[in-house]
């Protein structure tokens, strides 16, 4: 096993009842809302994680167990509120394409607006553009302010945005499954590209049998807290046999 | 990732990028795209030409009026249009604050930036406005870079703060609207200094003293008043000014960032 890429030590993050529901004025003003403590839910509570150089990770877990905030703090976009996060490499994230796109804008426009967003610079994106229009297949429409883009055709400019980086560790949240038949499997050659690419990938997915294809260890999360983590087959093993089997659903749609 | 100032720099591409994203889609809305630039102001300043000299029959102590109030309307707007946008930042980029790291501090700078470009073409507005007029144009317009400079700052205070509360307060940008609604006609925007100054005396005692002086620490009004001095009245702006609306500035600035920073790490669980 490689060195520790992600060492995650008595993790906890934790979100209070009324951050889901924002304050009035009236009551900040009057209430002294800003200072009230809510009742506290933990997301993560406890987690304790080391991922080694080379690995490929997959997090399985029922909704609501966790899996999206560890993406979060893997990321470096919310700080954990106990424990240590040590991530020795660059983060890329594919946690929702297509986010920050404006609407107003040409799909071209948008290229250099979320490049920007992912750290890419300008001179950078200049070179990549033409990889990336070609990739995304959009037509004359790359020229067309997204807005009379569908859902699927975002989802592939994201896709072909994000994708064009070179990730040291690369997290992704269920955004395998991009556009029509034909751009998926586009889409599938790319990943095994970048995947071939990274130093460490985590993989949130629902889809088992993919997970067990490509994974060397799997974490399984439950209420914030590690259920099981090692071997990708024994830990999906265990949680199929706990979840009533493989949804072909999201197998067949996510893979 | 932090807002810290290396991390703000690291990230300069993006600010330019959310800067002439936001230029471009305000442009696409707009009718008239980008002469809207220039209509605007010019709008703006018939209008309040229209109500105050035409209907009221004032403002004939501030000829020409329209140069009188745009110097006003111009920074005044500025500050109005960037904090009732900042309010709503952070809820309405949610999806990619959530999805990508990056410090969340480069979104209210460049929607002030954005702002900026506007107030930059208004400015051009009210200089040929000026010289439409017959105002003389002298060494007094020297002022006006660092003026625009205290502007952006002072600007940028008010937007930090409104963007980290707007997270937490559902209901501020509509409460904003109103507060610089008021605070517009506390400000010297209507009127001149001198205005407040002749009535406060009419009081006498100690509150006719006292009064223009507590007025004056409004750094707002000293920024119209320095705009003002500078095209307007083609004179320099007191010195005494120049320093509680430096010193104001830096202090509001610092507080600011601190109070961005404080709500940074935890405004992702409004969101």
């Amino acid at each position: 096993m490689g060195d520790p890429v992600v060492e995650l030590r008595g993790l906890g993050v934790y979100f209070r009842l009324q951050q889901r529901s924002r304050m009035s004025i009236r009551k900040a003003l009057l209430g002294g809302g800003l200072r009230r403590k809510a009742p506290m839910i933990w997301a993560l509570r406890d987690v304790d994680l080391t991922c080694h150089e080379g690995e490929i990770v997959g997090v399985v877990g029922p909704n609501g167990a966790g899996k999206s905030t560890l993406c979060l703090v893997l990321s470096r976009i919310l700080e954990p509120d106990e424990g240590t996060v040590q991530v020795r490499g660059h983060v890329s994230t594919l946690l929702s394409l297509g986010a920050g796109f404006n609407r107003e804008l040409s799909g071209r426009a948008n290229i250099l607006l979320n490049a920007a967003f992912l750290g890419i610079s300008r001179k950078e994106i200049a070179r990549r553009m033409d990889a990336i229009v070609d990739f995304a297949d959009l037509g004359e429409f790359i020229d067309q302010p997204i807005r009379f883009y569908s859902n699927g055709m975002r989802s592939r400019l994201g896709f072909a945005i994000a994708t064009s980086l070179d990730p040291e560790i690369l997290v992704l949240d269920e955004v395998l499954s991009v556009g029509d038949r034909a751009f998926r499997a586009k889409s599938q050659a790319r990943m095994q590209e970048l995947m071939a690419r990274s130093r460490l990938i985590v993989i949130v997915s629902h889809a088992t049998s993919f997970l067990r294809s490509v994974c060397t260890r799997c974490l399984w999360l439950e209420r914030g807290r590690v259920r099981a983590f090692g071997e990708a087959g024994a830990v999906l093993d265990a949680y199929e046999a706990e979840m009533g089997g493989v949804d072909p659903a999201v197998d067949e749609s996510e893979v | 990732m932090d807002s810290t100032w290396p991390n703000i720099v690291a990230r300069r591409d993006l600010i330019r990028e959310l800067t002439l994203s936001e230029l471009r889609s305000r442009s696409a809305e707009s009718r008239f795209g980008w002469v809207w630039w220039l209509i605007d102001p010019l709008i703006m300043m018939l209008i309040y030409w229209g109500i105050v000299v035409g209907i009221f029959g004032r403002g004939d102590h501030y000829t020409p009026y329209p140069v009188f109030v745009l110097c006003a309307l111009l920074p005044w707007k500025h500050l109005q249009s960037a904090l009732t946008n900042a309010a709503k930042l952070l809820r309405s980029n949610e999806g990619v604050i959530k999805a990508i790291p990056f410090p969340t501090i480069v979104l209210p700078m460049s929607n002030v930036l954005a702002g900026f470009a506007y107030f930059v073409a208004g400015l051009v507005v009210l200089l040929v406005a000026a010289a439409a007029f017959g105002l003389p144009f002298g060494p007094a317009l020297l002022q006006l870079p660092p003026l625009m400079l205290l502007q952006l700052l002072l600007v940028s205070s008010f937007s930090l703060v409104a963007t980290s509360f707007g997270a937490l307060i559902r209901d501020l940008s509509g409460f904003l609207t109103h507060v610089t609604r008021v605070g517009f006609y506390a400000c010297p925007a209507l009127y001149g200094v001198d205005l407040v100054r002749e009535r406060a005396a009419k009081l006498g005692g100690a509150l006719g003293e006292w009064l223009p002086t507590l007025y004056m620490l409004n750094p707002f009004a000293i920024l119209i008043e320095g705009y003002r001095q500078a095209i307007f009245y083609g004179g320099l702006l007191e010195g005494r000014y120049w320093l509680v609306l430096s010193v104001e500035t830096a202090l509001l600035f610092a507080a600011a960032q601190r109070i961005y920073r404080y709500y940074d790490r935890r405004v992702i669980k409004f969101l």
